[in-house]
């Protein structure tokens, strides 16, 4: 893995009596998409507007391109870009225009040129001489994420980039967030309520919750911290004896007109199809869920709550 | 390391809102219609006061040139408070300071947005003034450069003011950007002299620059003579509260990143 891009040290932020960013410390290597998980309120966009510069910490320190963000704002910026599903462009403004005015903040050469090339990445060339407030939600979203890459950025912080674009547009999205980083080696911190985008995209998460980080690994590492798998049952014969058989054996299980869904360590799977089999419960349809990032959020923020 | 300043970024600015100030009919309300309504009313009521025999012939320059040389007051002031609201309206003010742009660099564009501006509506209304009632605002001569600037400062330091209140209190302070300049009109004898005030008013009256512009300007088309003490005293009344205002804008601003209102703004 390539050198340090963002190095977050003792980071808090402190609103009155609140803390909203509690000691919060991590780093992103070139080339990583990292997640930054985690309920509302748990400190995530607090924590990206430090990073940003929108917010100042009350204490600790952000490095970022091994430069201290506050004394090197400019420096870092210009190699730095942002994409919210929060923010609008202005509503008077040609999608162009709003480009090659980013284009221009940037000090880009041949910024209009540059403008095209993002209108085409993210199939917005029909949209070029549309007003930004005419946009359909899920073209707006195209159009952040255009201005984000406009400067050929080294790192990018994305908040919600996907939320309200259509599978297809999303798809394309992630797939465009991948080549980034494999072409580019750019480096992507990225939040996002979609569970599924994040196991695709990100190397690492880092799971916070009420202004601390509580967990940080892969994908896969945090979604296997749950031990549990859920076996999905169609009961043709034998609802009864299962619901007693989960009793007896204190299995966890959910019951929804003929389907049960049943927690179960991995390793137990076959002793609970052999003791149902057993007991002569019948069942025409079998599926096995093994435990996702989804069931990860969920466990832990009810843990937490 | 001091951050650089980029006349690049502050084009970029300007390029933003010239693209979209066409488009804009309050924008355009503001710049023209507005100065043109004041300035037919009030060049009417002129003309019927100067149908009375007791009336002085001067009476009409001092209103029209009032309201023109008024306008640069409270159309600087309001430039620049609006070219940042638009930003918060627009919700880009998250996109635009996540970029190198620093805010002196902003509130730069928008001082240079509001003369570009103020200048075309001034051309306007000197146009108009002249077609609708032969008054020459260049009858006032060269003094009325360094007089108009001291106006552009004052807009200024409003402006510098109530942008730093908006930062530190958010929304509900936005209303300020249409009306807080003219908390200062009734006192910076614009249609009357500083004479007529009650006292106390005249204590206030002594220091707000506006007073000694339009003091100036009376003794000017009056008596043509320029009076230069007038002019330093509001030049140094404005530099004091330039820096003043300025000083208090860059703290609010400072501490609206603490408070985290600057995200609130998107």
């Amino acid at each position: 893995m390539g050198k340090t891009i963002l190095l977050v040290k003792n980071l808090v932020k402190r609103f009155g009596k609140v803390k909203a960013v509690n000691n919060v410390s991590f780093s992103v290597k070139e080339g990583e998409i990292v997640g930054v998980l985690g309920p509302n309120g748990a400190g995530k966009t607090t924590t990206l507007s430090m990073i940003l510069g929108n917010i100042t910490p009350s204490s600790g320190s952000i490095q970022v391109f091994d430069m201290d963000f506050e004394k090197h704002r400019e420096e870092v910026l210009q190699k730095m870009n942002y994409s919210s599903a929060y923010v609008r462009a202005p509503w008077r403004l040609k999608v162009w225009e709003h480009l090659f005015v980013f284009a221009l903040l940037y000090q880009i050469d041949k910024p209009r040129k540059r403008v095209d090339q993002m209108l085409k990445v993210f199939k917005l060339e029909k949209y070029n001489n549309t007003f930004c407030g005419d946009l359909s939600a899920g073209n707006m979203a195209r159009l952040n994420l255009s201005k984000a890459f406009i400067n050929e950025p080294k790192f990018v912080l994305l908040d919600e980039p996907t939320s309200s674009l259509d599978p297809d547009i999303a798809d394309r999205v992630r797939n465009f967030i991948k080549e980034s980083r494999d072409k580019f080696k750019t480096t992507i911190l990225i939040t996002s309520h979609n569970m599924a985008e994040i196991e695709e995209l990100c190397d690492r998460v880092i799971f916070m919750n009420r202004g601390k980080i509580i967990a940080r690994d892969t994908p896969e590492g945090l979604a296997k911290k749950i031990k549990k798998t859920k076996v999905r049952l169609m009961i043709s014969d034998g609802r009864k004896r299962t619901i007693s058989y989960c009793k007896r054996n204190n299995l966890p299980i959910h019951v929804n007109d003929r389907y049960v869904s049943i927690e179960v360590g991995e390793s137990e799977i076959a002793y609970l199809l052999n003791g149902l089999a057993a007991a002569g419960v019948e069942y025409s349809e079998i599926s096995i869920d093994k435990p996702s990032l989804e069931d990860f959020f969920i466990e832990e923020v009810r843990n937490e709550s | 390391m001091k951050a650089k300043f980029s006349p690049k970024r502050v084009w970029a600015i300007l390029v933003r809102h010239l693209f979209s100030w066409p488009r804009d009919l309050e924008s355009l309300a503001e710049s023209f219609w507005w100065p043109s309504f004041d300035l037919f009313i009030w060049g009417l009521v002129t003309v019927y006061l100067q149908m009375s025999e007791n009336t002085p012939s001067i009476f009409i320059s001092f209103f029209l040139g009032a309201i023109v040389l008024w306008m640069f007051v409270y159309r600087s002031q309001q430039e620049m408070s609006f070219t940042f609201l638009k930003e918060v309206w627009d919700r880009n003010i998250l996109n635009i300071f996540t970029t190198p742009l620093t805010v002196w660099e902003f509130l730069s564009a928008s001082m240079i947005l509001g003369i570009t501006k103020l200048t075309i509506s001034a051309l306007w209304m000197t146009f108009l003034a002249y077609i609708l009632f032969q008054f020459n605002v260049f009858t006032l001569g060269f003094w009325f450069i360094p007089f108009l600037l001291n106006l552009l400062l004052v807009g200024w330091s409003a402006g510098f003011l109530i942008n730093g209140l908006i930062v530190q209190y958010g929304w509900r302070v936005q209303s300020f950007a249409w009306t807080l300049i003219l908390v200062i009109q009734p006192f910076s004898a614009v249609f009357y002299p500083v004479s007529v005030m009650p006292g106390w008013m005249q204590g206030v009256a002594a220091v707000i620059p506006t007073s000694y512009v339009f003091e100036g300007m009376r003794a000017v088309l009056v008596e043509g003579r320029f009076e230069v003490n007038n002019l330093l005293f509001a030049t140094g009344l404005n530099l004091i509260y330039i820096s003043l205002s300025a000083l208090y804008f860059a703290r609010s601003f400072r501490r609206a990143k603490e408070t985290g209102m600057i995200v609130k703004f998107s």
